[in-house]
C-alpha cells in the first residue's frame, strides 16, 4: 500500500502552510485539522458528501451577516477541553468539581451554540445536527449558568446538615467574640484587639505583662525579645461547639463524596452523547473555518467528474504565493490548465514561474483532495490515487546526489505507472551533463506517456518538445513584447500565463534577454550570443 | 481599608523585602477588614500561597480563612485541596502547573489555598475576571521579592511588607526599606513638568526592548533584552551624542547604574526610565551612592504605595524593640504609613525634608 504523497511531497508543496491559512477555533477543530488526510479513491463517497456540505456552508456564510459570524466565532472560542472529564467517565472513576464544572460549560455553551444555528436555519443546510439532551442537563442543573457547587446536589439531610454547620459556626463565633470582649474589658485594654485568638504585648509595657501572666483564661504562646504574645485559653462551651463543627464537617465531606460518586455514575451514561457531540463541534468548527477560508481568499469548490481521468483548472491561485503578492500589492497570474492521461511538457523562460504552476497544480490539487476549497475559479477533477512532486530546489544532501535521489523516486514513480496518479516532474534530469540528461528525460517521458498517470513536466531540453504526441504549454512571457522594457518593468511586462503551443515549437530563448535585463556585462552577452549562434549552425 | 474604601482602589498587591516579614499576616488582615465590613473582594496569588508549611524555610505559615462569597482564582489543584466549600464560576482560560485556572465563589467559609499565575498580564485579565464577577476589590498577594516585581504592576495600589527576617540590624532593615520605597515610588515619566512628548511616551509604552533617545525624540538604539549588553552600548554613545533618555526595559542593575554614576557629567541631563521601580535590583548603598550623583531618574508605570506594614520579629527568633523599629521606618518613610499589625502600633510623618527634594534637586 502506498501513501498519497509520495517521497517528501508534502514537504515541497508546503501543505501545512496552506493549513495554516484555516482557523479553527476549538481543539477538537484544531485537531481535525492537525490529522488532516486526503481521500483515499475507495472513500469517494465522503469526499464527495464533505465538498457537498461544504458548498452549502459557503452559500450559507455568504447569506449571512458578518456579524453572526463573530458571534459564532466567541461561542466556539469558550468551549472547553473535555477530553480528561470522558477518559474519567469511561475509566469508570469519580469526577471531582472542576471535572463536573468543565462539562457543564461545554454543555452550556454548545446548547447556546445549538440554538443559535437553529435560529438562522443553519441546520436546513447541514447534516451536522445537535440538540441538547434534557435529561443530562437537567441532571448537571445546567440551566441559565454553568457553574458548578457541589452543595446544590446534596439531599434534605445533606442541606440539613449545611443549615447546623452554619448555625453551629455563628455560635462558636459569638462565643469567642463574647470572651475576648469580656476580657479585654475585664483587663481594661478596650483599646486592644485579639488578632487570631491571640494578643501581642511590648515587653516595655511590663505591668501590662505581669497582669496578663496572672490571667487564668491566657497563656503566653510566643515570647521574642521585644514582645509576648498570649493566647486565649478557650472554654469547655467554645471546645464542645468546636468538637461539633468539626463532627459536621466530616459527615459533610462524606456526603460530598458520595455525591460525586452517583453523579458521576450517572452522568457516564450520557458517555455516548458526549462523544457525539464533542465529534460534532469539532466537526462544525472545521467546516466553519472551510467555509471562512472560501469567503475570504475567493476560494470555490472542486466538481469530482468520475467518467473521464482529468484535471483541469481555470484561474488557479497558488494560496500562499498569491496572499503574499497581495499584501505586496501584486497579483497572481491565475493559472488555467487542462490535463490528462499521459505527458504534458511546459517550457518557458527562467523566472518565468514555472517551478511556481507545478507547485500550484499540486497544492490545488492536494486541497480538493483533502476536502477543502480551493483557491481557483473552478477545478474538475478525478480523484488521484497519488500524487508526486519532484525535488524543485537544490539541496544540501547527505549520501545520494541529487541526481541519485531523483532516480530513486523516479524509480518508485514508475513501479505505480498503472495509477491514476499526479506526476509534477521540475527540470527532469537537470543533475547530469545535457547530453544524457536530454536522451535519459525523453526515455522516461516515452514511458510515462503509456502509462495511466498525469504527468507534468518542466524543462529547457528542446528535444523533448518534439515528440508530437506530448502536449506542450508554454509561459507566454516576454517574446510579445518588441522593446526590452527596463529592469523595473520585468515583472510588471512578463505574462506567467500559459498557452498550449506546437510540437515545432522550441523552448523559449529568453535566457539571455533576461540575464541583459537584470544587467549582465554586455560583453559576455554578446560572446554568449556567438556561441549559440554557432552551436546551432552545427 | 479606609484608604482603600475612600480612594474606591480596585486592585491591591502585596509585596515582601523578603520571605517572613508578614505579607501574608498583612494580606489576612486586610482580607479580614472586608470580610468584617462585608466588602465583596477577590483574591488571588502571583505566587503559590496558603500552605500550611512555608515551602522555602519550613515554618509555620499563616492560612488564608475565606468568608463566604469571596472569589478566589485558583488552581484545580489547589480548589481541590482546599477546606472551603466552593462553586466554581468560570475558567480562566489560562493553566498552570497546578492546573487549570478557574474562578471560584466560596459558599462555606474555610481554609483556601491559593495559586494563580506568576505572570502579570494573565493576572491582570483574572482580576477583571473577578471584577466581572462581582468583586469590588481585588487582593493579589504577590511571591518572594524578585518575582513580585511584576506584582505592583498589576494592581492600582501596593502594601509593602518589611521586617526584621531581613537583616539583624535594625537601622540596615531600615536604610533597605527607604531605598526600596524610593525605588517603588518613582515619579512617574508621564508628568507635565517632564516636557515629554506624546509620540517618546507612546514609544516607550510600546517598546519591545530598551531604547536610548536623542535630543530629537529619535530612537538612536534599542537594545535587546539581555541587561548585560546595555553597558557597552551606552559608552559607545555617550561620547558622540547627546542622550534624553534612556529607557531600560527590564532589570536594572548596578553595574547600569554605575554607568549613570561615572559620567554624571555628561549625562547630567539625560533621563534614565524604568518599567516600574520594582525592576531596580541594586541594593541601598549603591542606590544611595546612584542618587547623590545622578538621581535622574524616572518610572514608566507608576507604583501606588499606599502602606508599609513591618514585623520586628525574624525567623530566627530575634527581634527588635517593636516601637523603635516602626518609628525609625516612618522617620525615614515620610508620608507613608507605617503600621505593625500584630501589636497595633501605627505613625505617619509628614511629608517634609522628602526624598523627592532628592530627586528634583537634580532636574
Amino acid at each position: 500500500m502506498h501513501e498519497f504523497f509520495l517521497k517528501g511531497t508534502m514537504d515541497r508543496l508546503n501543505i501545512s502552510k496552506v493549513i495554516d491559512m484555516f482557523h479553527t477555533i476549538t481543539p477538537y477543530g484544531n485537531r481535525i485539522k492537525s490529522t488532516l488526510q486526503p481521500y483515499k479513491v475507495e472513500e469517494i463517497e465522503l469526499l464527495m458528501a464533505e465538498l457537498q456540505e461544504l458548498e452549502k456552508a459557503i452559500a450559507f456564510i455568504h447569506e449571512i451577516p458578518r456579524g453572526l459570524i463573530q458571534e459564532v466565532k466567541d461561542m466556539l472560542m469558550q468551549v472547553p477541553v473535555i477530553d480528561l472529564e470522558i477518559d474519567y467517565l469511561e475509566g469508570k472513576a469519580t469526577l471531582g468539581s472542576p471535572m463536573f464544572f468543565n462539562l457543564a460549560k461545554f454543555l452550556f455553551i454548545a446548547a447556546r451554540l445549538g440554538q443559535k444555528m437553529q435560529s438562522v436555519k443553519w441546520w436546513n443546510c447541514s447534516n451536522l445536527q445537535w440538540n441538547f439532551h434534557e435529561n443530562l442537563y437537567s441532571l448537571l442543573h445546567i440551566r441559565d449558568s454553568y457553574s458548578f457547587y457541589i452543595g446544590d446536589f446534596g439531599d434534605k439531610k445533606y442541606q440539613n446538615l449545611v443549615k447546623e454547620l452554619q448555625k453551629l459556626e455563628s455560635e462558636l463565633n459569638q462565643v469567642a467574640n463574647l470572651q475576648e470582649r469580656r476580657l479585654l474589658q475585664e483587663l481594661d485594654l478596650m483599646e486592644k484587639d485579639f488578632f487570631e485568638g491571640t494578643l501581642t504585648v511590648s515587653k516595655r509595657d511590663k505591668g501590662l505583662i505581669d497582669k496578663l501572666l496572672t490571667e487564668p483564661s491566657l497563656q503566653v504562646s510566643k515570647e521574642s525579645f521585644a514582645s509576648v504574645t498570649f493566647q486565649r485559653i478557650k472554654t469547655l462551651e467554645e471546645l464542645k461547639l468546636e468538637n461539633k463543627v468539626s463532627q459536621v464537617k466530616a459527615e459533610l465531606s462524606v456526603l460530598e463524596s458520595m455525591i460525586l460518586d452517583t453523579l458521576s455514575e450517572k452522568t457516564r451514561q450520557f458517555l455516548p452523547y458526549l462523544k457525539d457531540l464533542v465529534d460534532k463541534i469539532g466537526r462544525f468548527d472545521w467546516l466553519l473555518a472551510k467555509a471562512v477560508f472560501a469567503v475570504n481568499y475567493k476560494a470555490t469548490v472542486a466538481k469530482v467528474n468520475l467518467k473521464e481521468k482529468k484535471l483541469s483548472i481555470t484561474g488557479g491561485i497558488h494560496p500562499v504565493v498569491g496572499a503574499e503578492l497581495q499584501k505586496m500589492g501584486n497579483v497572481f497570474t491565475p493559472l488555467s490548465i487542462e490535463l490528462g492521461q499521459g505527458v504534458a511538457v511546459l517550457t518557458g523562460a527562467n523566472m518565468g514561474g514555472k517551478t511556481v504552476t507545478l507547485k500550484t497544480v499540486g497544492l490545488l490539487l492536494a486541497m480538493v483532495q483533502m476536502g477543502l476549497p480551493v483557491t481557483a475559479e473552478s477545478v474538475e477533477f478525478a480523484p488521484f490515487e497519488f500524487m508526486f512532486l519532484s525535488e524543485t530546489e537544490e539541496r544540501d544532501m547527505v549520501g545520494l546526489s541529487s541526481f541519485g535521489a531523483e532516480i530513486q523516486a523516479l524509480n518508485e514513480i514508475l513501479r505505480l505507472k498503472n495509477k491514476w496518479g499526479l506526476v509534477l516532474l521540475d527540470e527532469l534530469a537537470r543533475g547530469t551533463n545535457p547530453a544524457e540528461g536530454a536522451a535519459l528525460a525523453r526515455a522516461l517521458l516515452d514511458t510515462f506517456q503509456d502509462s495511466s498517470c498525469c504527468v507534468l513536466v518542466t524543462t529547457h531540453f528542446d528535444g523533448l518538445t518534439r515528440d508530437e504526441r506530448l502536449i506542450h504549454w508554454q509561459v507566454k512571457g516576454l517574446k510579445n513584447l518588441h522593446d526590452l522594457p527596463c529592469v523595473d518593468d520585468i515583472y510588471k511586462n512578463f505574462d506567467y500565463g500559459l498557452e498550449i503551443v506546437s510540437s515545432s515549437d522550441t523552448v523559449p530563448r529568453d535566457a539571455l534577454k533576461v540575464a541583459s535585463l537584470i544587467g549582465m556585462d554586455g560583453r559576455i552577452l554578446q560572446l554568449a550570443r556567438q556561441y549559440l549562434q554557432s552551436s546551432e549552425e552545427v | 481599608m479606609s484608604a482603600i474604601k475612600k480612594k474606591q482602589y480596585s486592585s491591591v498587591s502585596f509585596i515582601g523585602m523578603a520571605k517572613n516579614v508578614g505579607k501574608t499576616t498583612a494580606f489576612n488582615y486586610l482580607l479580614k477588614q472586608c470580610f468584617v465590613h462585608n466588602y465583596p473582594i477577590g483574591i488571588a496569588s502571583l505566587g503559590r500561597d496558603g500552605e500550611k508549611i512555608d515551602a522555602i524555610t519550613g515554618t509555620e505559615k499563616p492560612q488564608i480563612l475565606a468568608a463566604k462569597d469571596t472569589l478566589i482564582a485558583s488552581a484545580k489543584h489547589s480548589i481541590l485541596k482546599s477546606s472551603a466549600s466552593l462553586e466554581i464560576l468560570e475558567d480562566t482560560g489560562y493553566v498552570s502547573s497546578l492546573g487549570p485556572i478557574y474562578v471560584a465563589r466560596v459558599r462555606r467559609p474555610g481554609f483556601i489555598e491559593l495559586a494563580t499565575t506568576p505572570s502579570a498580564k494573565k493576572m491582570k485579565d483574572i482580576i477583571q475576571i473577578m471584577k466581572g464577577l462581582g468583586a469590588k476589590l481585588v487582593i493579589v498577594d504577590g511571591a518572594l521579592d524578585r518575582t513580585s516585581s511584576a506584582a505592583p504592576e498589576t494592581t492600582d495600589s501596593t502594601i509593602l511588607s518589611t521586617g526584621a527576617s531581613l537583616n539583624s540590624q535594625m537601622d540596615v532593615v531600615v536604610k533597605k526599606t527607604a531605598a526600596r520605597v524610593q525605588q517603588l515610588t518613582l515619579p512617574s515619566i508621564n508628568t507635565s513638568s517632564l516636557h515629554v512628548s506624546s509620540s517618546t511616551l507612546q514609544q516607550l509604552h510600546n517598546a519591545e526592548s530598551s531604547l536610548v533617545i536623542g535630543e530629537d525624540d529619535h530612537i538612536i538604539l534599542a537594545m535587546d533584552k539581555k541587561s548585560l549588553g546595555y553597558e557597552k552600548h551606552l559608552l559607545g554613545f555617550l561620547k558622540n551624542q547627546k542622550i534624553k533618555y534612556v529607557y531600560i526595559n527590564g532589570a536594572v542593575v548596578g553595574s547600569l547604574l554605575n554607568i549613570f554614576v561615572a559620567n554624571r557629567k555628561t549625562l547630567q541631563n539625560t533621563t534614565l526610565v524604568v518599567k516600574n521601580g520594582a525592576n531596580i535590583l541594586v541594593d541601598y548603598q549603591e542606590w544611595d551612592r546612584y542618587l547623590k550623583a545622578h538621581g535622574n531618574i524616572k518610572a514608566l508605570k507608576p507604583i501606588n504605595l499606599i502602606a508599609v506594614t513591618c514585623n520586628p520579629t525574624s525567623y530566627r527568633g530575634d527581634s527588635f524593640p517593636p516601637e523603635k523599629f516602626v518609628d525609625a521606618l516612618a522617620a525615614n518613610l515620610p508620608g507613608f504609613t507605617v503600621v505593625d499589625l500584630i501589636l497595633g502600633i501605627k505613625r505617619r510623618n509628614p511629608l517634609e525634608n522628602h526624598y523627592y527634594d532628592l530627586l528634583t534637586s537634580n532636574l
